[in-house]
């Protein structure tokens, strides 16, 4: 009898330490909310939720595109880059007409915002897609491919932002009100404004969920990260599935930069400097396994909101900028430390 | 004049077949190296399967992460407010 009640409590007691150790960073982003609370009761105000959600929104729609990539056991470090010369361009076209210094001063009349949209995807997905070739064709490391395409894109960026008539590498900014009320404009429901970009990123969550879960791409993915060699095996077309993925992924960096230049409203060289380790935190966090083949929509989106969370709350009790960039080191090794115990457990 | 032709040589169906034999060999090996060159390009390493460590190294790896960030952001907030 009573060895039985001791191998319950060991049981539960082993129960409970794996359960702490796997949801270590939900404990760790507890623990910096309560802090929070403490210090600034004013925290937990439905405007500071808005804020996070605004926040994480665009970060949000970047990692969907990200995650496909992380689940073909791949990586993308240039998508921070990729949106920072889409957004450049779309930022471009966007001004508005009656200031002097606009980019393209022969643009005289409002250009249809679906333009600037369709360029800044077409341009996000031939990167992409050229990541995509470099690892499906050439059977190159997703790292190399997409280090090398970051330093081009941002080249490109440089060279575009400071080819303009000012001949100075000024911010792009002055946008037309059509366009920053894309992001910034607000639907009221009962009382609470809440911002259309909030709207986009649970499409845009919706959509991949869709295309994660309901259609063939979507399964060959999954396939093809898991077990390349196998799927091949089974019948799926790897390249096509890679290829597919990726240009989905350049899509979002698309749509992801579009809305991102008009939620900043001022557009820069340095504008999407370091997205790319957000949008990958944010994966892992949200249980997207580097090892490929594991993950799911609703986590992505758990582990964006948490990320934004932990980034505003520390943003919020004024601790030092250099020291969130080693926290955030941190949270990103121990999040991957916990995928790599769970893919040991699972040996 | 006589002009002198060479006489065809003609093979008999034995040595046809053992062409034929030697030829098919040649392409199925061929092939076989083919399909070799294909799974060594297929092949794409594999993050976390060389990882040679324990689950209990892994969870003191984690549980010293925690502490570090935990300390971290009290260090963090401690700087910014005293």
């Amino acid at each position: 009898m009573e060895k039985a009640i001791a191998g319950k409590v060991k049981f539960d007691k082993r129960k409970i330490s794996e359960f702490l150790l796997n949801y270590a960073l939900y404990f760790i982003l507890g623990i910096i909310l309560i802090v929070v609370v403490i210090i600034e009761p004013k925290f937990l105000s439905l405007t500071n939720l808005i804020n996070i959600l605004k926040q994480a929104s665009t970060k949000g729609i970047l990692a969907l595109g990200c995650a496909g990539l992380i689940v073909l056991a791949g990586t993308d470090l240039s998508l921070g880059r990729i949106l920072g010369l889409s957004a450049a361009v779309t930022a471009s076209i966007v001004q508005s007409v009656t200031y002097a210094s606009r980019y393209y001063p022969q643009i005289t009349k409002p250009v249809p915002l679906i333009i600037p949209l369709l360029i800044s995807i077409a341009i996000a997905t031939a990167i992409s897609a050229f990541n995509g070739f470099g690892v499906a064709k050439l059977h190159l490391h997703a790292f190399i491919v997409t280090l090398g395409t970051s330093l081009i894109a941002y080249g490109i960026t440089c060279i575009y932002v400071e080819n303009q008539a000012m001949g100075s590498a000024m911010a792009l900014s002055t946008f037309d009100m059509r366009f920053t009320n894309i992001v910034n404009g607000t639907v009221n429901l009962m009382g609470v404004r809440i911002p259309y970009v909030i709207f986009y990123f649970f499409i845009a969550s919706f959509v991949m969920y869709i295309i994660w879960n309901k259609t063939t791409l979507g399964k060959n993915m999954f396939a093809v990260g898991g077990n390349e060699e196998a799927a091949a095996v089974s019948g799926v077309n790897v390249t096509k599935t890679i290829m597919g993925v990726y240009i989905i992924a350049g899509i979002m960096y698309g749509i992801g930069a579009f809305l991102e230049a008009a939620r900043v409203q001022s557009v820069s060289t340095s504008t999407g400097f370091n997205y790319e380790l957000d949008a990958i935190s944010a994966c892992v966090i949200g249980g997207i396994s580097f090892s490929g083949g594991v993950g799911n929509v609703p986590g992505i989106m758990v582990g964006v909101i948490i990320l934004q969370a932990i980034n505003y709350s520390l943003y919020y009790l004024d601790v030092n900028a250099y020291l969130q960039f080693i926290i955030k080191g941190v949270i990103i090794i121990l999040a991957v430390s916990i995928d790599v115990r769970k893919y040991l457990n699972k040996k | 004049m006589q002009t002198q032709n060479d006489e065809p040589t003609e093979l008999t169906l034995e040595e046809r077949e053992e062409q034929l034999k030697v030829k098919e060999a040649a392409l199925v090996e061929k092939e076989t190296e083919l399909e070799e060159k294909k799974a060594a390009l297929r092949f794409r390493y594999k993050l976390y399967d060389k990882i040679n460590i324990s689950v209990k190294t892994m969870n003191i790896v984690i549980i010293a992460l925690v502490v570090v960030l935990l300390l971290l952001i009290a260090y963090g907030v401690y700087d910014a407010h005293y």
